[in-house]
């Protein structure tokens, strides 16, 4: 467990009305440096829309979010937000926005996420898998603050999702970044985490360290999608 | 004695520069109707230009660019499809503008602006569309990277700090200069066909953006001048000429791409 001083993010009481509808309410709690946070929820409960609220694409109707200055957020949003139709390798994609050579960048990093023979080819042309990869290494080639990573697992195999987790962790070590992560993986969120928040209609439902909140209550928060994740050594 | 077909195709080339590098941003971002739209909608700046005695370019400028970007704002308000709203603003800016057409007494200098001959480019046109090429030139490949990111993922360069906002409204005044300046010498048919067409076509066979756009300028620098040098054997419209040379083209890509199978 990280020392949960000083924070990088700190959310006040934040709330988000859409179409008359509250999408998130009363939310608040922080986000340390070199910490993991994963948000767990039903499908609406309004993760990703607390997601988009941390980086600033979504505007909160009520409360107030305080960011250290400064602060660097890399963003791996769900996969099918992808825009395709545009022609980039891989290599181009990687460090796209960022002064960054590819001669400079960590390619043991590469190798790790099996990407060092896909760099050539388009980034349309990749599974789905292959592209959450792909956002992975952008993000930590870009060095933040902070990942945001909505659903990183999905449309990746199970051996793959582990080598994946152990990495994030392995460069959070390394490059002193906090994770706030959206996952339906039981085993995640009980293993890797440092503080659980379980999300339910937009609000805060259960929060904590995960062998402190009830294992019950985090798994009848996650109830709809547990079948296909349950993987409990 | 031919210096008009000379202005036409130096004119022409500009317009095809201009067009065809924003018109792949335009497809990337799956908005291929903008282009449309923002002709369409220049009608109504050019009633009322002609209305107010305005300069009408200035007029167009100014009316796509207030519509567009009351598109973008809507857009961010609700969920709906970016299509639908510009059918939204194409139809209104057609409406409104007959109606303000057909208030007005003489209405006969509209014509010179709806219907403009790419052959009657003068020397100060052609300076203009350079001009205009030039800022465009030089808006994308100043912010390329930002740009192409937006395009990739809006929400991912936001969080890396990008003004998604700033750049799509930026993108919407540059590409309604361009039209104003372009519709009295291309008219409403040719200003899509030169953004969009070959930007299609580029898509099949580019393996990078700047591939992409260097295939799609090539691609309407010469249906330009064929459609041109075919404009002067037969007594069409150039635009409807070039425009029909950018189907061929992607017809014979097409036919290529079948025969050998390539995918």
């Amino acid at each position: 467990m990280s020392q949960r001083y000083n924070p990088l993010i700190q959310l006040d009481n934040i709330g988000y009305i859409k179409n008359s509808k509250p999408l998130l309410a009363n939310i608040s709690f922080q986000v340390r440096k070199n910490e993991i946070i994963t948000i767990v929820g039903k499908n609406g409960a309004g993760k990703t829309t607390l997601c988009k609220t941390l980086i600033g694409i979504i505007k909160p109707s009520t409360g107030k979010i305080i960011k250290q200055d400064g602060l660097k957020i890399s963003y791996i949003p769900q996969i099918n937000d992808h825009n395709v139709l545009v022609p980039i390798r891989v290599k181009d994609f990687i460090l796209l926005n960022s002064k960054k050579k590819l001669e400079t960048a960590d390619f043991g990093l590469i190798q790790q996420l099996n990407l060092e023979n896909s760099l050539n080819k388009l980034f349309k042309d990749l599974s789905g898998g292959e592209k959450q990869k792909v956002m992975l290494l952008r993000a930590l080639l870009l060095c933040p603050d902070i990942i945001i990573l909505d659903e990183p697992a999905s449309n990746i195999d199970f051996s793959s999702r582990e080598d994946m987790y152990s990495l994030i962790n392995e460069y959070k070590g390394k490059n002193n970044f906090s994770v706030i992560m959206v996952s339906h993986d039981l085993h995640m969120v009980l293993k890797n985490t440092d503080w659980v928040l379980c999300l339910n209609e937009g609000k805060i439902g259960c929060s904590g360290v995960p062998s402190v909140v009830n294992e019950n209550e985090i798994l009848k928060t996650i109830s709809s999608n547990y079948k296909y994740y349950n993987h409990k050594d | 004695m031919y210096d008009f077909i000379i202005y036409g195709l130096i004119g022409g080339i500009g317009l095809a520069f201009s067009l065809s590098i924003l018109g792949n941003f335009i497809v990337w971002k799956r908005m291929s109707y903008i282009g449309d739209s923002i002709a369409h909608t220049s009608l109504l700046g050019i009633a009322l230009g002609v209305l107010t005695s305005t300069m009408p370019e200035i007029m167009i400028i100014i009316v796509c660019f207030v519509l567009s970007s009351a598109l973008i704002l809507i857009n961010k308000r609700f969920n709906i499809s970016k299509d639908s709203l510009l059918i939204l603003n194409t139809q209104f800016a057609l409406a409104a503008g007959f109606v303000i057409i057909s208030l007005m007494q003489n209405n006969s200098s509209l014509y010179r602006y709806l219907f403009g001959s790419i052959l009657s480019i003068k020397l100060n046109d052609i300076i203009i569309i350079y001009i205009t090429a030039a800022v465009v030139f030089l808006y994308v490949f100043s912010n390329w990277q930002k740009l192409l990111l937006m395009t990739i993922n809006e929400d991912v360069a936001i969080s890396e700090g990008i003004n998604a906002l700033r750049h799509d409204i930026i993108f919407v005044f540059v590409l309604s200069t361009v039209i104003a300046f372009s519709i009295k010498l291309a008219g409403v048919l040719l200003i899509p066909s030169l953004s969009i067409i070959p930007a299609i076509l580029a898509y099949s066979i580019a393996k990078s953006p700047l591939q992409s756009m260097a295939v799609s300028f090539i691609a309407a620098a010469s249906a330009v001048i064929l459609g041109m040098i075919l404009a002067l054997y037969i007594n069409v419209s150039p635009s409807a000429l070039i425009t029909l040379s950018l189907c061929s083209f992607v017809l014979l890509r097409v036919i290529y791409l079948s025969l050998f199978r390539v995918k």
